[in-house]
C-alpha cells in the first residue's frame, strides 16, 4: 500500500513534466534548431555571393577598356580648369574660337544620389555654320558626357567689313561625382 | 491444535512494487529527455550558432570589404551611364534633320534650339511667299516633325518674307544618339 502513494507522487510528478517542463524544453530545442539552420543559410548565401563577386571581378577585368571609358564619361571630382581645358581643345580642332565659357553651377543629379550634374554657359564663334555644328558634334561625341541642353546660333555681319560669322551661345551639361 | 512451525511467508505486493518502479523509471526517463533536449538546445544556441556566426564574420575579411564596395562602386557607375544614355538628348540628329529640310531659296539668321523641350526655333528669310509655303510644306509633311508654329510672318516691301518657325521634333533626339559609347 505503501508503494502504490509513492508510486501516486511519481506519476503526478511524471505528469507535471510531462506538461510543463518537456514542451517549453522542446519548443527551445526546435527553435535553436531553426536559428542553426537559418544561420548555416545565411553563411552559404555568403559564401555564394563572395564567390558570385570573385567570379565577376575576373569577368570585368574583360570589360576593362569599357569600364575606363565610363570612367572618363563620367569623371570623379573633375575641376572647372580641366572641364574649360577639355572644351578649349575642342574648340581649338573645331576651328571656332572660345570667347567665353563660364556660369558653372553644380548640383545633385536627380534619384542618383552620388551623381553630380554641372552646367555651364559658351560662347563661340566661327567662320561658317560648318565650323559651329562641327564644335557641337566634338563637344557631343566627346569621350566625356557633355550635353548641348540649349543653344542659340546667329549668323552675324560685321558692319565696317561685311564679313559673315556665326555665334553661338550654348548652355551644356555634363556629369562627374 | 496445530501449531505452524514453519512460520508463513509473507505475501509480497508485487503488483504494487511494479507500479512504483515503473512510475520512478517513466519519472527518470522523462527528467533525462527533458535534460537531453536542454543540453542539446544549449549546445546549438551557445556552440554550433556561434561557430557559424564566426565563420560568417570570418569571411567578412577586409579584402572581401573592399571588393563589395569596388563592385558596387563599379555597378552603380554603370547604372548611372546608362541612364544618362538614355536620357541623352542631343542636338546632332536635329541638326542634321533641319540641314535636309530648309528651302534652297532661305537664308537662316538664326536657330535657336532645345534638346530638353526638344524645339528649334528658325528666324529667316524666305524668297518670296511661294517659297515660304513649300518651306511650310517641308516641315508639315516630315515625319520626324510633330509640330510647326509661326511666330512670325512679316512681308517686306522687296516681297520677301521675314519668319520665325518653332518646330517640335518630339522623339528625335532621343534615337541613335549613344552609338559613339
Amino acid at each position: 500500500m505503501n508503494n502504490i502513494k509513492k508510486s501516486i507522487i511519481f506519476y503526478f510528478i511524471s505528469i507535471l513534466v510531462i506538461v510543463f517542463v518537456i514542451p517549453p524544453v522542446y519548443k527551445n530545442f526546435l527553435v535553436a534548431k531553426e536559428n542553426l539552420n537559418a544561420e548555416q543559410k545565411r553563411l552559404e548565401q555568403q559564401s555564394a555571393y563572395f564567390e558570385e563577386m570573385r567570379r565577376l571581378e575576373k569577368e570585368l577585368e574583360e570589360y576593362s577598356v569599357q569600364l575606363t571609358k565610363i570612367e572618363t564619361a563620367i569623371p570623379e571630382n573633375p575641376s572647372i580648369p580641366s572641364i574649360i581645358k577639355y572644351v578649349e581643345s575642342i574648340a581649338n580642332n573645331s576651328g571656332v574660337i572660345l570667347y567665353d565659357i563660364g556660369s558653372f553651377s553644380t548640383e545633385k543629379f536627380g534619384d542618383h544620389p552620388t551623381l553630380q550634374e554641372t552646367t555651364f554657359e559658351i560662347e563661340v564663334e566661327g567662320l561658317n555654320y560648318a565650323e559651329v555644328k562641327r564644335f557641337f558634334d566634338g563637344i557631343e561625341s566627346s569621350a566625356k558626357v557633355f550635353l548641348i541642353e540649349e543653344a542659340d546660333i546667329a549668323r552675324e555681319e560685321e558692319e565696317e567689313s561685311g564679313a559673315i560669322r556665326f555665334k553661338a551661345l550654348a548652355t551644356i551639361k555634363t556629369y562627374s561625382y | 491444535m496445530a501449531i505452524d512451525i514453519i512460520p508463513k511467508k509473507e505475501e509480497k505486493d508485487i503488483l504494487g512494487t511494479a507500479i512504483f518502479y515503473f512510475g520512478l523509471v517513466l519519472l527518470v526517463v522523462l527528467l533525462i529527455i527533458s535534460a537531453i533536449f536542454y543540453i542539446l538546445e544549449w549546445r546549438i544556441e551557445n556552440q554550433q550558432v556561434v561557430e557559424v556566426q564566426g565563420i560568417i564574420e570570418a569571411q567578412k575579411t577586409k579584402e572581401m570589404i573592399i571588393l563589395e564596395t569596388k563592385m558596387e562602386k563599379t555597378l552603380s557607375k554603370v547604372n548611372d551611364f546608362i541612364f544618362v544614355l538614355e536620357n541623352k538628348k542631343t542636338s546632332k540628329e536635329i541638326l542634321d534633320t533641319l540641314e535636309n529640310l530648309i528651302h534652297p531659296a532661305i537664308y537662316l539668321d538664326n536657330i535657336i534650339l532645345s534638346a530638353t523641350k526638344e524645339t528649334v526655333s528658325i528666324v529667316g528669310t524666305a524668297q518670296d511667299s511661294v517659297v515660304f509655303g513649300q518651306q511650310l510644306d517641308i516641315l508639315n509633311n516630315n515625319n520626324d516633325i510633330t509640330a510647326v508654329v509661326i511666330d512670325n510672318f512679316e512681308r517686306n516691301t522687296n516681297r520677301t518674307i521675314d519668319f520665325s518657325i518653332t518646330i517640335n521634333f518630339g522623339e528625335v533626339l532621343n534615337e541613335e544618339n549613344n552609338e559613339q559609347y
